[in-house]
């Protein structure tokens, strides 16, 4: 981790506004986008790299320490942790991104009609997301998994709700904010319908903001499942899931503290890979925010 | 005054916006909840008896009318299970929530502040670097997680520490204390990442300010006008944050509480969820909605208070 932290060098100052840019970019981007990008390839290939079948349970090999066949040892039904905890990343990253899709497809639409219309449109969602916006993630995801029941999926639809206004107010803040410059003053002058200049001129000098916002909300979306499952309110057994398995582990870590530390530390070099892959983005594309 | 009113106004199209899904659990969760009070073994005629003392057989929008103002005057039902009124079991559960809250609260603060102090002054060197790497850790890395490492290591490994348990400080301050200090830190850690995050920031719009300058040409000594002059101002915007943070760490006290058996009101709405004591859900869901409503309200009008041109400006 540490080769993607301390490298502050300044990155050139070409292009820094557009997204194309980037690629030439600045060091930290490409460092801390690797380590993501591995991380989730990694998680997304559980099934293929895996040693063994998470849900198998080997009789006789329960609660082993690190050995070369299970190098992070077993659990208490004897099954592999190094599998169970890719195949639990996998599920951290699926519904990461499945709840950062939906929630941002939808929030990026609300907020830009919100942004765009101002008027009582704007009053009405403004409210709601404000509302939505005031209430901790868990409690919202509680409420869903009590209303929908606790699965791993329903803790991706508490997710998605909870980014919804997320990705919604930012974007809102940023059409409100381009519409008042002079190239989108001009392209209104020229006769261009609204829908073509909220697509065409709007929406491309906000994405940069919504995507830094969007590698956040990945990793929220995923600390929320992990802490449903934790509380028996998410995944279900045996479905490996990170929380699940810190939930499990409680009770047998005195005899295998791995169980315990492994699938945390998981779980916390996704957030963190995410959360500087976040950082680096929001350097690279908003320079007035570098601290 | 009129600030102050209008936010009180403009607070209740909120409440009642977000009561609903909480109305909603009762009838939107699987289950019959009349079927679940009268047993299994009831009969038809029991089960609607049972329907019919609960209200269920109304119209739903005036039920949810009835439940609201039943939960404006503080009567938030009974629970299911033990029969007992949910007000009084939230207040039973209260005192040792507070003591977590305020507690993780405190330290936060107590850490956060020199931190985020420190990292401002030395900005760009390797402690502000430092520093923001810790607070990036401290942010990203679930506080269950945590929480579980602190139980191994200081509970179970060094047995300095109990892994869990609950003595009210009131009634015996040092044995209280010793059970608070693995919970309340573990919310201090991401709160306080949080926060110093917020420091630094505040601290650097200060730093180049003009007052500063003056402060600092008259000869003041160097630690003096950090302390006095920018310290000071800085953390004025600090009190919205601290709203708006007091309702995730009441949030993120739900999962501590269960790791370490508190006895607050986290714990108490788990066991409810678990056993599927509606009432208990819905009013322990109201009491945090709440709480955090009104955290949002109070910090707008001490900001208010404070700082003049925001009530201005909403006009």
């Amino acid at each position: 981790m540490n080769a993607t932290i301390g490298n502050q060098t300044a990155p050139s100052v070409a292009s820094r506004n557009r997204l194309r840019g980037l690629l030439g970019g600045p060091r930290e981007l490409l460092i801390t986008g690797g380590v993501t990008a591995l991380l989730i390839f990694a998680a997304l290939l559980a099934p293929v790299i895996s040693p063994y079948d998470p849900t198998k349970q080997l009789y006789g090999q329960e609660l082993l320490t690190p050995t070369l066949q299970h190098p992070f040892g077993t659990d208490e039904y004897g099954r592999d942790l190094l599998s169970r905890t890719l195949y639990g990343m996998r599920l951290s990253v699926l519904i990461g991104l499945l709840a950062a899709l939906v929630g941002g497809v939808v929030g990026l639409v609300v907020g830009l009609v919100a942004g765009y219309y101002e008027g009582w449109l704007d009053d009405v969602l403004g409210r709601l997301l404000d509302t939505l916006l005031a209430f901790p993630a868990l409690i919202v995801g509680l409420t869903v998994a009590v209303i929908l029941g606790p699965s791993a999926f329903n803790a991706a639809v508490a997710a998605a709700i909870i980014n919804i206004p997320i990705v919604a107010r930012i974007t809102r803040a940023g059409i409100i904010g381009e519409k008042e410059r002079e190239y989108s003053q001009a392209a209104l002058a020229l006769g261009a319908a609204s829908g073509r200049i909220l697509l065409k001129h709007l929406l491309p000098n906000i994405m940069p903001a919504v995507l830094v916002q969007l590698t956040l909300t990945v990793a929220h979306s995923m600390i929320l499942e992990a802490g449903l499952s934790f509380l028996g309110l998410g995944a279900q057994p045996p479905e490996p899931s990170l929380g699940v398995m810190l939930k499990n582990a409680r009770a047998y870590m005195r005899e295998n503290p791995w169980l315990a530390i492994v699938p945390g530390a998981s779980l916390s070099l996704l957030l963190l890979a995410l959360s500087f892959f976040a950082d680096a983005l929001r350097d690279a594309t908003d320079p007035r925010k570098r601290g | 005054m009129t600030f102050i009113l209008r936010r009180l106004v403009q607070a209740i199209p909120v409440i009642i916006l977000a009561s609903i899904p909480i109305f909603m659990i009762l009838h939107a969760a699987p289950g019959d909840p009349a079927l679940m009070l009268a047993g299994e073994d009831a009969s038809d005629a029991q089960i609607e008896a049972v329907r019919r003392n609960l209200g269920l057989d109304r119209p739903l929008v005036e039920q949810y009318v009835t439940w609201l103002r039943d939960l404006v005057t503080g009567d938030l039902g009974r629970s299911f299970i033990s029969g007992l009124p949910v007000s009084r079991l939230i207040i039973q559960r209260l005192p040792a929530t507070i003591e977590l809250a305020v507690t993780a609260m405190i330290l936060s603060v107590l850490i956060s502040v020199p931190l985020g102090a420190w990292a401002a002054v030395s900005r760009g060197k390797t402690v502000d670097r430092l520093i923001t790497v810790g607070t990036t850790f401290g942010i990203a890395v679930p506080n269950f997680w945590i929480a579980i490492l602190l139980v191994l290591l200081f509970g179970l490994t060094l047995r300095l520490l109990p892994a869990g348990g609950y003595v009210s400080i009131l009634d015996d301050p040092l044995r209280g204390f010793v059970y608070l200090i693995l919970p309340a830190g573990t919310l201090a850690i991401s709160l306080s990442a949080n926060l110093a995050r917020f420091v630094r920031a505040s601290m650097l719009e200060v730093l180049p300010q003009d007052y500063i300058r003056t402060a600092r040409s008259k000869g003041l000594r160097s630690g003096l006008v950090i302390y006095r002059h920018a310290l000071r101002n800085s953390l004025i915007p600090m009190l919205t944050v601290l709203g708006v943070q007091f309702g995730r760490l009441l949030a993120g006290s739900i999962i501590i509480e269960s790791i370490f058996t508190w006895p607050g009101i986290g714990n108490l709405m788990l066991t409810a969820i678990r056993s599927r004591d509606f009432p208990v859900i819905q009013g322990t869901l109201a009491f945090f909605m709440l709480i955090v409503i009104l955290t949002n309200l109070f910090t707008d009008m001490m900001y208010g208070a404070v700082d003049p041109r925001i009530r201005l400006r909403g006009r």
